[in-house]
């Protein structure tokens, strides 16, 4: 019956301006001439502004030492509800909780250092929240993903860690794999965890060399899968445009049944789905990766993120039921989301779960920049929405125990 | 008068006012942002180049100028009631239907509530398609998507006003998703 709606389209009325050319052009016309004049009065009387300027500046000099002491005050508040927020909302102990001792510290120094010009950075400090683990920032430095499974290994658990530049691909990788331990956030080892690593450049490419001990003929299915998708994201969160599969410094390793291990890294949008692990952790996870004219556009990713993937219940959507996405824009590197006025975040934790996960699928479009509108909020975690935000690196940016 | 305006106006106006009234649904409204058409086309006509489509460029700005009204008044009225904390009780835009449409049956009236019900991405194609009845071609054109976005935007746009229209009480966020 779709062509019946067409139809039905096709008969709404053609609706007239009743007015005639005359009036519209002598319309235009007034409203040029009074563009056109405030563009010319704001030419020549600079003289007042100028004074204004002087008056504000002059008042700024006077009272700038007053609101610096002020801020300070306002800080402390913040920073005392804040922790006491998080002391009740916390199950750890107050010995051992992160929240804690992250949002504490500033006001302690406060107390003891009495300087007035010092300005209080903790709105640059990441936020923590309850469950969720915000993504990794590009401010941040470098970071390298290692994906750990789930306990039934349906997905891959993308995880953030920051690179340290000044050791090899190898020792940073051994150093994670031997120092994280996934199980405190109700995770699996991770699949690579026996191989090698190097990055280095063959004929004027980028290449990941992973070496694994044991041929992998015997694999299963399963572990084939966790195995590919796991080197897949650490080669793309490493800049590699490819593999080379290596099975003890031999070139080649087989995945399996489906034999011989792809070099090409793939580079195919995948949509982003909230999962929650046993330990109640929220981590953002790929889903599959869109083929063909569905990865073309943003907003098949953007539908499924929204609905979540019937076939695979685990993937939950990172668009919640409660929001819905009025407009997409993108231009050039920016891209500008806005969400309906009915829409309707919980609370900052699933406000903050959302945009990452929107801002993270938006970088594979090659968006640097986006822009949120009618979020709720001025500020979400760490980011300011008053201002287009500066895509993270990665997610889930997880500290080493 | 301006050449440039008069050539304009006859050829596109009643499309250009068609298309706006249609985006913004309020006839007022139409008639300030034509007019702003006009001006940002007459200051930019110099910059118009040969060889692209005279008609889809116009109707570019339209959309601007439409999208841009939409969102600025979108944003207002948010800000607006979120200061008073009326999220949760928020109206529904219950404007009186146009004289041009209360002249029409029943099912195309129920076709002109729907559309105001589908998302904004929705509605452009809707009505550059079956309304202005431009090709997929001109329509991408117009708003700078592929063309395989127009037809994934236009399929999912018939789904969505036909599902509204079979059941009025089904209406969801509206949204793109």
């Amino acid at each position: 019956m779709n062509d019946r709606t067409k139809s039905l389209l096709s008969q709404l009325p053609i609706v007239k301006d009743e007015r005639s050319k005359a009036t519209i052009y002598e319309n235009i016309e007034k409203k040029r001439n009074e563009q056109m004049s405030r563009t010319t009065k704001k030419k020549t009387p600079w003289i007042i502004p100028g004074i204004a300027a002087v008056v504000v500046l002059l008042l700024a000099v006077l009272i700038t030492p007053g609101l610096f002491n002020q801020n300070n005050n306002d800080s402390n508040i913040a920073i005392t509800q804040s922790s006491n927020e998080s002391r009740d909302n916390s199950s750890y102990s107050a010995s051992d909780s992160k929240a804690e001792t992250t949002t504490l510290a500033p006001a302690e120094e406060k107390t003891s250092d009495t300087k007035e010009e010092e300005v209080p950075t903790f709105a640059e400090e990441p936020t923590v929240f309850d469950s969720y683990i915000p993504a990794f920032q590009q401010s941040d430095g470098i970071s390298v993903i290692i994906s750990y499974p789930d306990p039934e290994s349906t997905l891959l658990v993308p995880l953030s860690f920051p690179l340290d530049e000044s050791k090899s691909t190898q020792e940073n990788i051994e150093f994670i794999l031997t120092n994280f331990r996934a199980s405190d956030y109700g995770l699996e080892r991770s699949p690579l965890t026996d191989a090698t690593f190097e990055l280095t450049n063959i004929t004027g490419k980028e290449t990941l060399i992973v070496s694994f001990p044991e041929p992998g003929d015997g694999l299963s299915s399963t572990e084939s899968i966790m195995i590919n998708d796991s080197v897949q994201q650490l080669a793309k969160s490493l800049g590699a445009d490819q593999i080379n599969w290596q099975t003890n410094g031999e070139n080649g390793y087989t995945l399996g049944n489906f034999g011989n291990a792809d070099p090409s890294v793939n580079k195919k949008p995948s949509p982003y789905f909230l999962y929650k692990s046993r330990t109640e952790s929220h981590f953002l996870v790929n889903g599959p990766a869109l083929q063909g004219e569905e990865g073309a556009e943003m907003d098949v990713a953007l539908s499924l993120m929204k609905d979540g993937d019937q076939s695979t219940p685990y993937y939950l959507p990172s668009i919640p039921a409660t929001v819905a996405i009025y407009s997409f824009d993108g231009n050039g590197s920016e891209a500008s989301i806005a969400f309906t006025e009915e829409s309707k975040f919980q609370s900052e934790e699933e406000a903050m779960q959302t945009i990452e996960a929107l801002m993270l699928v938006a970088s594979q479009y090659d968006y640097q920049t986006i822009r949120f509108e009618n979020t709720g909020f001025d500020k979400i975690g760490r980011y300011s929405l008053n201002k287009p935000l500066t895509i993270p690196s990665s997610p889930n940016a997880v500290e080493l125990n | 008068m301006d050449k440039t305006f008069e050539r304009l106006y006859d050829r596109y106006h009643t499309n250009l006012f068609q298309f706006l009234f249609y985006m913004v649904k309020n006839r007022a409204i139409a008639e300030e942002l034509v007019q702003e058409v006009y001006i940002n086309v007459l200051r930019s006509y110099h910059e118009y180049e040969e060889r692209s489509n005279e008609k889809t460029w116009l109707f570019a700005i339209a959309r601007n100028i439409a999208i841009d009204y939409l969102r600025t008044h979108n944003r207002r009225t948010s800000r607006w009631l979120s200061k008073f904390d009326f999220n949760k009780q928020h109206p529904k835009d219950e404007a009186p239907l146009p004289e041009e449409i209360l002249l029409q049956k029943e099912e195309v009236q129920a076709i002109y509530k729907c559309l105001r019900e589908c998302t904004l991405d929705q509605q452009q194609v809707l009505i550059l398609r079956y309304i202005q009845e431009l090709s997929i071609n001109e329509t991408a054109e117009i708003l700078n998507w592929s063309v395989s976005k127009v037809k994934t935007t236009q399929h999912r746009a018939i789904k969505a006003l036909k599902e509204l229209v079979d059941d009025p009480a089904n209406h969801q966020l509206k949204g793109v998703l």
